[in-house]
């Protein structure tokens, strides 16, 4: 079943729709839940949610790449139902690990809440990764959008662990450097 | 601005950059699967797989389990199948060492597609995650391709008069070894490739 035909299900409020979405991307989520909370139970949980919140959200939203979009809710929601636990001190998930490796993106010490808007800030990002090397856009998606550990990313590149984590404290470095240099930080 | 922030936009990056991260560094498109969520809970005695069902009710087959490099099959008498409370398929698996690396290969109903899930543990029997991999036969022009890691290796010959053989692949950075692999393929009877990889010794 082709993404155009599970959407039209989604549009005719059919609920063979989540059916589909389950049986397309049903592991997809699961994975990318499961590494960032790092218990099934809680990734099963969020898998559901991202299905009740595309079935919401679609329509008025006609994604361009389905599986992406289910991606980002699934992260979004994992993000979410991790925070709303106060779980971050729990052994097993990825996320504290990605959060503590960002902070160095930020200048050190307090850093105030920012009126700058998620989607702002997403757009310089974009435009910030449009000017690393694609293998560098690449590590650093696979690390802080899939929160894949650092072994994984190494595996699937054929990269010494040592060079994975000198190739993203790189760009984050950067990462900082663009963001103060475009008055974000 | 803080990290929280700072990672939810990260969430905001195209589409077309997720989709080239995900596909990289393979040169084709990966297959799609459709699948489970295998857990894995390890004991220093113990390791036990769960593989739980998907909400469809569709299973994965488990085909093949290797265990420090060793093949089991899943009806050997180390391996226990059950069933948990929740409907759950288990596969119990004694280790008597603490030092292990797992891969099971699963496959789901249609065997149209496989998905290898490798777990490692530490030396305190915790496990320190898992690598999934999608791997890559095709029969092209009368020979027989195994695409991994970018290149494309013709195991034709090999293939002759076997329906498994290995490969020995290293791979090279910055003019370096950085890691040797060792590559099993297996035919199956309807004729597909299963493709398994472990650290080579």
């Amino acid at each position: 079943m082709t993404d155009n035909e599970i959407i039209q299900m989604l549009e005719a409020r059919r609920e063979s729709g989540i059916s589909a979405l389950s049986e397309q991307y049903g592991a997809y989520c699961r994975q990318i839940a499961f590494r960032l909370t790092g218990r099934p139970e809680d990734a099963e949980e969020v898998v559901n949610d991202v299905w009740l919140r595309a079935w919401e959200s679609i329509p008025p939203q006609k994604p361009i790449s389905l599986q992406h979009y289910l991606a980002k809710l699934t992260r979004n929601l994992s993000f979410d139902r991790i925070r709303r636990q106060k779980a971050e001190k729990r052994g097993g998930n990825e996320l504290p690990l990605v959060l503590e490796e960002l902070e160095n993106c930020l200048p050190a010490g307090e850093t105030p809440e920012s009126s700058l808007s998620v989607k702002e800030l997403g757009s310089a990002i974009n435009r910030f990764l449009d000017t690393q090397p694609r293998r560098n856009q690449d590590i650093f998606l696979r690390r802080y959008f899939f929160s894949e550990t650092v072994a994984e990313i190494a595996s699937r590149y054929h990269m010494r662990e040592d060079n994975v984590r000198l190739t993203l404290s790189r760009t984050r470095t950067k990462l900082k450097a663009y963001l103060k240099q475009g008055g974000y930080l | 601005m803080n990290t929280d922030q700072l990672f939810e936009a990260i969430g905001e990056v195209d589409a077309e950059k997720l989709r080239h991260s995900e596909q990289s560094p393979r040169r084709h498109r990966p297959l799609r699967f459709v699948g489970v969520l295998a857990a894995v809970i390890a004991s220093l005695a113990a390791l036990t797989l769960i593989v739980n069902a998907s909400t469809d009710g569709a299973m994965l087959n488990v085909l093949r389990i290797w265990l420090n490099g060793e093949s089991i099959q899943t009806n050997d008498p180390r391996v226990q199948q059950s069933t948990d409370a929740n409907g759950n398929d288990i596969l119990q698996i004694d280790v008597d060492s603490k030092d292990y690396e797992l891969i099971a290969a699963k496959t789901d109903e249609s065997k149209e597609s496989l998905v290898i899930q490798r777990y490692l543990s530490n030396e305190d029997g915790q496990m320190l995650g898992f690598v999934m991999q999608l791997n890559q036969v095709e029969e092209r022009d009368g020979k027989i391709i195994l695409i991994y890691g970018g290149d494309e290796i013709d195991l034709t010959e090999k293939l002759q008069n076997s329906d498994e053989c290995t490969v020995d692949y290293s791979v090279y950075w910055d003019n370096k070894l950085a890691s040797h692999i060792l590559i099993r393929v297996q035919k199956t009877a309807n004729g597909q490739y299963y493709v398994f990889t472990e650290p080579a010794k």
